[in-house]
């Protein structure tokens, strides 16, 4: 038990496909996240699968709270059954011809009959399922699935999670609210956990560290402030969206309306958060209108008007894309006309106006 | 009535499917899962006595059998003799030709189970075995059933193989498809009918109630 650490660095080559490398730590210990998070194809599910014994790679080594699952140089494959890892598949897998409590209960062992009821009842409760103790998965709703996939893999007490796109099944209206329970269900749980995501909102709920993963290779890795605010080229930055303009703390909330302090600007968000909440605050370039420094009226609809100064202007087909520098990099994509209307130039002064419900916010871990 | 050929056919009936239970199930699972090229060569071969003329099926049998054959002389060297004329040797001859009946339904029901299932169950530490057991027999219950009552079925109303194989024996290898041969033969046609017309209510009540039951996953078993 001196080692409390998921150690890995693998390669799995496809025939006729591509190769996957990865190679990173978790911390058992703490309870840290981890999520993978890239494109689909670029190998983050394999990644997974290879943790979890279900694949095998060609070369490496992953190393499970100080026992070898894998040795490829000397041939040491530990079965998927004696890894104990809490596997969470796309799309959950939960048994249909069991009852959620029978698929809960499933993979106890070692417990007497009395103890493992007694994990299964406060597993259904803790995860707010206990009243569909008796039903089986297709009378459930999405989100009712994804918990009871959760439990059941919790309930075998396992080293380490691993989800796999855990919310990508479920329609947008559901999201929101399943996401916010999965984060304080691995949290409470205290496991560790490896998530593969292509969602980087999901990745911001969920996380305290991501792997970046592009074709094949892990191109950043590193806390989730790190890889959103920092992201160390292009393709990464492309990935992230870049349209994240920081972290930011609920300072008031009322109406349906709240104030969050960014950088030293007070913007104002559509969102019901409690004061001192911290958020990660993103806006996505089409939404952001520029206008002239010195506009000040007519009256503008738009809550937030942001005093920026122009870095740089890029060519986006017909379109231009405007980086700002507002204390904060901020983005705008707008016409090629009004790019001349403004007589924009990296250095110019401007405006950015951004409507209240078009600050996006998530809860960020922490 | 026979009723003696009535004993014997539900006798070798039962034997067949219970024999094809234990063989037909690794097949099936086999022809389900795996990947390998041989894959067609051996569903063929499972699904060659659906096509083949049953005397034909017969012929090789009876030839296998005999004293030059392969199955004759092991059977010789066991000491069980030569299995021509026998119940064994009508026996083996109805695991041979039954065989895709029980394999096909159940290879279908197994490839009905989706591989995530039997990878969850793995991770929460079954073995392929216990993961069989727990997942993949309670999901292929109607594939079972199907199989079964087919095989069942078939075994009770083959005639061509018994015949090249076992002849007409009373007690020993004359089944109730032979009796009414037989009686037909003789133009005995009332005895005929006593037979004939309870085969063909039974077959056609069980056959109902199997697709009722498993109605739900019933597939046509002769599709590949």
């Amino acid at each position: 038990m001196a080692d409390r650490r998921l150690t890995v660095d693998i390669e799995r080559r496809h025939r006729g496909g591509p190769t996957i490398r990865a190679a990173f730590e978790v911390d058992l210990g703490t309870g840290e996240v981890i999520a993978l998070f890239g494109p689909s194809g670029s190998g983050k599910t394999t990644v997974l699968r290879c943790v979890a014994g279900l694949e095998r790679p060609q070369t490496g080594m992953i190393v499970g709270a100080g026992q070898t699952w894998l040795d490829a140089a000397h041939g040491v494959s530990v079965p998927v059954q004696e890894r104990r890892v809490g596997y969470v598949p796309q799309g959950y897998a939960l048994f249909p011809h069991l009852s959620v409590r029978d698929n809960i209960a499933y993979g106890i062992r070692g417990l007497d009959r009395g103890a493992r009821e007694r994990r299964v009842a406060g597993l259904l409760r803790s995860l707010g399922v206990a009243d569909l103790a008796d039903r089986k998965p297709p009378r459930l709703s999405g989100g009712e699935r994804q918990r009871v996939a959760v439990g059941r893999a919790l309930a075998s007490d396992p080293v380490l999670l691993l989800l796999d796109e855990p919310l990508s099944a479920l329609d947008e209206a559901t999201k929101d609210e399943v996401r916010t329970a999965l984060a304080e269900t691995i949290r409470e749980a205290g496991t560790p956990a490896l998530l593969v995501s292509h969602d980087p909102t999901d990745v911001l709920a969920l996380a305290d560290r991501v792997a970046v993963m592009v074709s094949g290779d892990i191109r950043q890795l590193g806390t989730a402030e790190d890889v959103f605010l920092r992201p160390r080229d292009e393709v990464v930055a492309r990935l992230v969206g870049a349209d994240v303009l920081g972290f930011g703390a609920i300072t008031s909330s009322a109406d349906g309306l709240v104030e969050v302090d960014l950088h030293a600007h007070t913007l104002v968000a559509v969102g019901d958060w409690a004061p001192r909440t911290r958020v990660l605050v993103s806006v996505r370039p089409e939404e952001v209108t520029l206008m002239e420094a010195a506009t000040s009226g007519p009256h503008l609809s738009a809550r937030n008007v942001l005093p920026a100064t122009v870095t740089r202007l890029d060519s986006r087909g017909t379109l231009v894309l405007a980086t700002l520098d507002a204390g904060f990099s901020v983005r705008a994509l707008i016409t090629r006309q009004a790019v001349a209307e403004l007589g924009l130039t990296p250095g110019a002064a401007v405006g950015a106006a951004i409507k209240a419900p078009s600050i996006h916010l998530v809860a960020a871990p922490h | 009535m026979d009723w003696q050929a009535v004993e014997l056919t539900l006798r070798l009936a039962l034997l067949t499917t219970l024999i094809l239970l234990a063989l037909g199930t690794p097949i099936a699972w086999w022809l389900a899962t795996t990947r390998r090229p041989w894959r067609g060569l051996v569903y063929a071969l499972v699904a060659l006595p659906l096509v083949l003329p049953p005397t034909v099926l017969g012929f090789y049998l009876l030839m296998a059998m005999g004293p030059d054959g392969p199955i004759g002389v092991l059977t010789t060297s066991l000491g069980i003799g030569r299995l021509p004329f026998t119940f064994a040797g009508i026996l083996v001859a109805s695991v041979i030709y039954s065989l895709p009946f029980m394999v096909q339904p159940l290879t279908v029901a197994f490839a009905g189970v989706d591989r995530p299932l039997l990878e969850a169950s793995w991770t929460l530490g079954r073995s392929g075995f216990g993961t069989f057991f727990r997942v993949v027999v309670p999901l292929s219950v109607p594939g079972f059933l199907t199989a079964v009552v087919l095989t069942f079925a078939h075994t009770v109303g083959e005639f061509g193989v018994v015949l090249m194989i076992g002849g007409s024996i009373p007690g020993v290898t004359r089944t109730v498809s032979i009796s009414i041969y037989d009686d037909v033969q003789a133009l005995d046609y009332a005895s005929a009918a006593t037979l004939a017309l309870p085969l063909l209510v039974a077959s056609f009540l069980v056959l109902s109630i199997t697709y009722t039951v498993a109605r739900r996953r019933t597939e046509w078993p002769i599709g590949v």
